[in-house]
Formats: structure tokens, C-alpha cells, sequence
């Protein structure tokens, strides 16, 4: 099966990943809890990985807090920094992963939600949008590229438009692995990011990332035992153990951490990408939603979304999947991205590339759609 | 003799030992009686009692926390 996918999770994983995992599992006890040689093990593999993550994100390792999913990060980071009283600014390119906690947060009173339209064709329009409705925010939580169409949003430039006690956090779900990120140079407060999409790491790691510059101060979600500082009932003061409560997936981090040495950062899936959607531009019952219109695929990752005239989404990716291709259709997780891009009562079905896929594969790719008729 | 500088956590224990094995000082990470008298659980950096004074300076320097210090015998 031909798999474009990777904006849910990545595939194949490397074998350097599940070989790291395999031995984690024979040499690791649990990290944090005691003096032995299993006990230190995992605390080594948990700090080399911290290490390679704070080298990536330009920050500290103590500032590299590991969690279970970037949704978990998410909801750390919002719950935790939210003010009462307080302004939460969205797009409207979010994940449910961040509107979903936002949400309740304002049905219990405890912010109020605000969103600025993104316009996709351009970065002045969305950054006048969010002008006009930053000014009271004091929380701003915004996806670094849509998951939907892969449309990058122009970060530095909001954080340049906030005055500096707003925190910001930065969901960098579908960039971390695609692209250089650094988050000192985007400015923002918290970045958070899953360990199984670009970096082709394993599923349930995530990682919550703080600029090591900032001063935010994030309260724990879940609270428990550290390894650490036992005789007393509060959590410790300083990160990363003040939000790491309980047993980490060492198993998980040692793939990550294997992982990350295989991150690189080249133009062969944008190379792909250009290819996949001119080619489409070219099929006359192929409708695409957000894709690049002026030469600007710096502002993308290598994600798109698509229908077929005359299909149904679900029925496109079925017939596709029956074919051998593997992608995925619906409103993924993200209604107002679809309401940004018309495609609310449609959906629409989603190819995500990843460094792993090849011309040969878009080809046959291409082949098979247009030969599917109605 | 041995001295040992108790971090708050085992993130910054791995952390000071690898910054005083980049300045030449070589040490091992502890839970010993002499951690747990000062923290409860935790963990400490242990090392020659003669660089005492450097390996601190070094810490301090470079932000590590130091819940504290003892001897280990």
C-alpha cells in the first residue's frame, strides 16, 4: 500500500526506531525512581532525547517537558497558563486538540473565546484579522499549519503584533520534522508537538517545548509522584518534573530519540508537493482547497485537501484504499478549518506527504484517480 | 572523601554531571543516604571533595538549582 497519510501519523517508521524501543524495553527501568543500572538507563535515554529535542527547538533540555501526545501538551499548556477573566485568541485553522479544551474552559467562565479568520491567499489580510481582534487577548493558541491544507501562518508576525505578556503557545503538530523551527526566532511562550508525525517517531509521545526565555508559568494538569522530593504532597517547582507526573513512556522516547537522528531538512518533499498539486491543478474534476496560488510553497507543508467530482470524500478514499492508496477523508478533527475553506458540509479528502514517499508513487498515484469515474 | 551536591532532579543531576565532565570533573549520580537526609528522595552529583568549590561555581553559573550539599563517606 502506497501510504499518504503522514499528517495522522507517519509511515514506515524507521528501523532505527523500533530497535531502539525493542532495547529500551530490555534496559530500562523506570526513569526518575531510583540508583540502579536500569533506573539510570532510562534516565540517560530520557535525557539524550531531551537533549536532541532542545538542540532542534533552540532551547534547554529542562524546558523540554515529555508528555503523551501533543493533545496532551495542548491541554498542559492551555489549562495551565489560562487566566481567569482572560482572552484565549484562536484561528480558524485550529484542531479540536486546542478548541476542544478552549471550549470548555469558556463554558465554565474561565476565558473568553475569541477567533480571526485566516485568509489562505494571504498572509496581510489574516495578520489585519488578527490585528483587529488581538488587543485584548491574553492567551493566543495558534496551529503553526493547518492540518487540513498544510497552510504555514505567518507566527512571527502575530507574536510581533502582541504585546509581550500575552503568552503564546504554538501547536506545531503538522511542522515539527517538515520544517526548521526555532522558538526563539518565533517568539512564542510554548510550542507543542507529537513525536509520531514528521519526526517519525513512535505513537503516544508528545512533547511540550517552552521558549527558555520566557517567563510563563504553567500549572500542572496532572499531579503525582516525581521520583523526587517525596515527604511532601506539592509538585516540584522546576521543570520538567513540575509536569511530568508518573511513569514516562521510556520505551517511546528512546524511539523518538532514535528518531531524531534521522531529521533532516531538505526541499525533496516540497519538490513532491509542487509536483502532486500542479498535476491536480491539471485534472479538470479535481477541486483543491487552500493549496499554494502564487509560487508561495514555502508557506506550506506537504498536505492537501481535495474532492473528486461527483464523489463523496468517504467514498473517494475508500475506492482509493481499495486500490492502494492510503489517505484519509472527512472533516479531520478540525470543523472551522473546513468552515475557512468551504468545505464544512463536505469535507474533503486529505494526502499528506512525508520524506519517505517518491515520484514513482504520486505517479501511480495520479494514474489511479484519474481513472476512477462516477 | 567524597562530596555530594543535591540537584532537585534527576533532568538536572544528568545535567551538571555532564557540565562538570565538560570541565573536568568526573562524577557519578547518587540516591545515597547522603541525598535522601537533604531531600527525601532525589538525586545528587558525587565527586572528589577537592573540587568542591569548582564544581559549585560551575553549577551556580550555569543555573542549575542546588537544593544542597554533604559529605559521603
Amino acid at each position: 500500500m502506497i501510504y499518504f497519510d503522514n499528517a495522522a501519523t507517519s509511515m514506515p517508521k524507521p528501523h532505527a526506531v523500533i530497535s531502539a524501543m525493542s532495547e529500551a524495553f530490555k534496559s530500562c527501568g523506570n526513569s526518575g525512581r531510583s540508583g540502579h543500572k536500569y533506573a539510570l538507563t532510562a534516565a540517560q535515554t530520557v535525557y539524550e532525547c531531551r537533549k536532541k529535542l532542545a538542540m532542534m527547538f533552540n532551547t534547554r533540555p529542562e524546558c523540554v517537558i515529555f508528555t503523551a501526545s501533543a493533545t496532551e501538551a495542548l491541554n498542559i499548556a492551555i489549562k495551565g497558563t489560562n487566566r481567569i477573566g482572560g482572552v484565549t485568541l484562536v484561528s480558524s485553522m485550529e484542531h479540536n486538540s486546542v478548541m476542544r479544551p478552549i471550549n470548555t474552559l469558556r463554558k465554565n467562565g474561565e476565558t473568553v473565546l475569541r477567533q480571526f479568520l485566516v485568509d489562505v491567499n494571504s498572509d496581510d489580510i489574516t495578520c489585519d484579522n488578527f490585528s483587529s481582534v488581538s488587543r485584548s487577548a491574553t492567551n493566543v493558541v495558534i496551529t503553526h499549519a493547518s492540518n487540513v491544507c498544510g497552510r504555514i501562518l505567518p507566527i512571527k508576525k502575530f507574536r510581533s503584533l502582541l504585546s509581550d505578556d500575552v503568552v503564546f503557545i504554538l501547536d506545531a503538530s503538522q511542522t515539527a520534522g517538515h520544517i526548521a523551527i526555532d522558538i526563539v526566532e518565533l517568539g512564542v511562550d510554548i510550542m507543542c508537538i507529537p513525536a509520531h508525525k514528521g519526526l517519525f517517531g513512535p505513537m503516544g509521545v508528545g512533547a511540550l517545548i517552552i521558549n527558555p526565555y520566557s517567563d510563563v508559568i504553567i500549572e500542572p494538569l496532572i499531579e503525582g509522584g516525581t521520583g523526587t522530593n517525596s515527604k511532601t504532597f506539592e509538585m516540584p517547582e522546576n521543570y520538567p518534573e513540575k509536569l511530568e507526573a508518573g511513569t514516562l513512556n521510556v520505551c517511546g522516547i528512546a524511539g523518538l530519540s532514535a528518531a531524531l537522528d534521522d531529521v533532516e531538512f531538505n526541499d525533496k518533499e516540497m519538490d513532491l508537493f509542487k509536483y502532486l498539486v500542479m498535476s491536480l491543478n491539471d485534472m479538470v474534476d479535481i477541486i483543491l482547497y487552500g493549496t499554494p496560488v502564487k509560487n508561495n510553497w514555502n508557506d506550506y507543508v506537504p498536505v492537501l485537501l481535495f474532492n473528486k467530482k461527483g464523489f463523496d470524500c468517504e467514498t473517494l478514499c475508500e475506492l482509493l484504499a481499495e486500490k492502494g492508496f492510503a489517505l484519509r477523508a472527512g472533516f479531520h478533527c478540525a470543523p472551522n478549518a473546513h468552515m475557512t475553506l468551504g468545505t464544512y458540509e463536505i469535507g474533503g479528502v486529505r494526502l499528506s506527504l512525508s520524506k519517505k514517499n517518491n515520484r514513482r508513487e504520486i505517479d501511480r498515484f495520479l494514474n489511479v484517480l484519474d481513472s476512477i469515474k462516477a | 572523601m567524597k562530596k555530594v551536591i543535591v540537584l532537585s532532579s534527576i533532568t538536572y543531576a544528568l545535567k551538571a554531571q555532564e557540565l562538570l565532565k565538560n570541565n573536568g570533573v568526573y562524577s557519578n549520580i547518587t540516591r545515597s543516604k547522603a541525598v535522601k537526609n537533604i531531600r527525601g528522595c532525589g538525586y545528587g552529583v558525587s565527586f572528589d571533595s577537592a573540587l568542591f568549590e569548582k564544581s559549585q561555581s560551575l553549577l551556580i553559573n550555569s543555573g542549575i538549582p542546588i537544593i544542597g550539599s554533604t559529605d559521603e563517606k
